[in-house]
């Protein structure tokens, strides 16, 4: 026995509803700290049955680990039992990731305002979950840090409003850019240095099924000593990027294709040049209305 | 290099060129067009001309002399002539992709 009884949340999460079970005390509480202004999904049908448990091995109690699952199958090798919030944010990115299909999915930022969404295409090293975390702490409502989720039929950008992942030196800089922001526990150790999450504004998580029109696709680039330049960037070459930057477009073959196009045509594209926080999100709100 | 079938001095045989126009879909900007190929799942990026000759071949198969001149006058160049040798470049680059088929028939100039 281990002591601890497995607990189950279900909750909707985006255009998903999410059943977890977990006997890891310490993530529900994490959960709850990030989470709890999400909905209860109710005891129906769940779109992903997702678990974070303690192994059945000497690694229950001997360097505790968390091994996290998609119904029997774990992805991921287990973490340590302390980065079990972590394992599981990274297991839900992987879980729409490969599964979530019905949408084309953009690995980029993704916020609105105006009812327009603002789609933040990057790579990794780029600022884009940094510049993500700022513009949600300058009135911009967060969709999502990680996935740009087009919807193939409307067109619209749906919601997936996790917390924010800062890495490394964006934990400080976020604290510094606002010193009242709700930031979790930091989580030294993981394989992507140390992380920590910026909650999801209370606002954010209510409306976490509303989605938003296509408005603005900026591709940004933080450099340092760079002025910030906000430019137009021509939509074909816009195309060619976003394309190259989804994880499913090839899958989503001629729906895709469409799906794309659609946002490229619907959108004002930019890249962004950006050395500085505040500058970014000034340039980024001259684009509205 | 051109491999694009041209006739050839006392050669009767030459290259008809088309294109399914309900394999392709496409999204056309000003700095580029892409065209989503239905049978291979392939998106292709084409500059202007190759994009032209394409939509010009999804109307009428033709050869490589009459894509040249159909090229020339939708660029507004009276000088059809000139256009046959960047045609067949064109064309060649088209097929590699797999965007347009070349069929080899005998019986002098098309049509």
């Amino acid at each position: 026995m281990s002591g601890w009884p497995r607990q189950r949340l279900a909750f909707g999460l985006g255009p998903f509803d999410i059943a977890l079970s977990t006997d890891c005390p310490e993530l529900l509480s994490q959960w709850r700290y990030f989470y709890d202004g999400l909905p209860q999904a109710g005891d129906g049908i769940h779109d992903f049955h997702l678990s974070v448990l303690r192994p059945l091995s000497h690694r229950r109690w001997f360097r505790p680990q968390a091994v996290f699952r998609l119904n029997r199958y774990s992805p991921f090798e287990p973490f340590p039992r302390h980065q079990a919030f972590p394992l599981l944010e990274w297991g839900i990115n992987w879980v729409v990731a490969s599964r979530a299909h019905d949408h084309l999915l953009l690995h980029s930022a993704a916020l609105e305002r105006t009812g327009k969404a603002l789609i933040l295409p990057a790579l990794p090293g780029s600022g884009k979950s940094t510049l993500c975390a700022a513009l949600a702490l300058r009135g911009w409502r967060l969709l999502s840090d990680e996935f740009g989720m087009l919807h193939g039929q409307s067109g619209e950008v749906r919601p997936l409003p996790k917390a924010v992942v800062l890495k490394n030196a964006s934990i400080d800089i976020i604290r510094r850019f606002e010193p009242g922001a709700r930031i979790g526990p930091l989580f030294p150790g993981t394989r992507k240095g140390t992380v920590a999450h910026l909650a999801t504004a209370a606002g954010c998580l209510a409306r976490h099924r509303e989605p938003a029109e296509p408005g603005w696709v900026v591709f940004p680039q933080y450099q340092a000593g760079v002025d910030t330049r906000l430019e137009p960037l021509p939509k074909g070459a816009a195309f060619v990027r976003l394309a190259n930057n989804s994880f499913n477009y090839r899958l989503k073959e001629a729906e895709g294709f469409v799906a794309l196009r659609d946002l490229i045509r619907r959108s004002d594209c930019y890249t962004l040049q950006f050395d500085s926080l505040t500058h970014a999100v000034t340039a980024l709100d001259s684009l509205l209305p | 290099m051109v491999s694009a079938s041209q006739p050839a001095p006392g050669d009767d045989k030459f290259g008809v060129y088309r294109s399914n126009a309900a394999d392709l879909l496409w999204a056309e900007w000003e700095d580029l067009s892409a065209v989503f190929h239905r049978p291979s799942g392939e998106t292709h990026i084409l500059d202007a001309l190759s994009a032209e000759l394409l939509s010009i071949l999804t109307q009428t198969p033709c050869d490589a002399a009459e894509a040249g001149r159909r090229l020339a006058e939708r660029c507004g160049d009276g000088d059809g002539g000139r256009w046959t040798e960047r045609a067949a470049v064109i064309l060649n680059s088209l097929r590699q992709m797999g965007l347009i088929r070349e069929d080899v028939v005998a019986g002098g100039r098309w049509p």
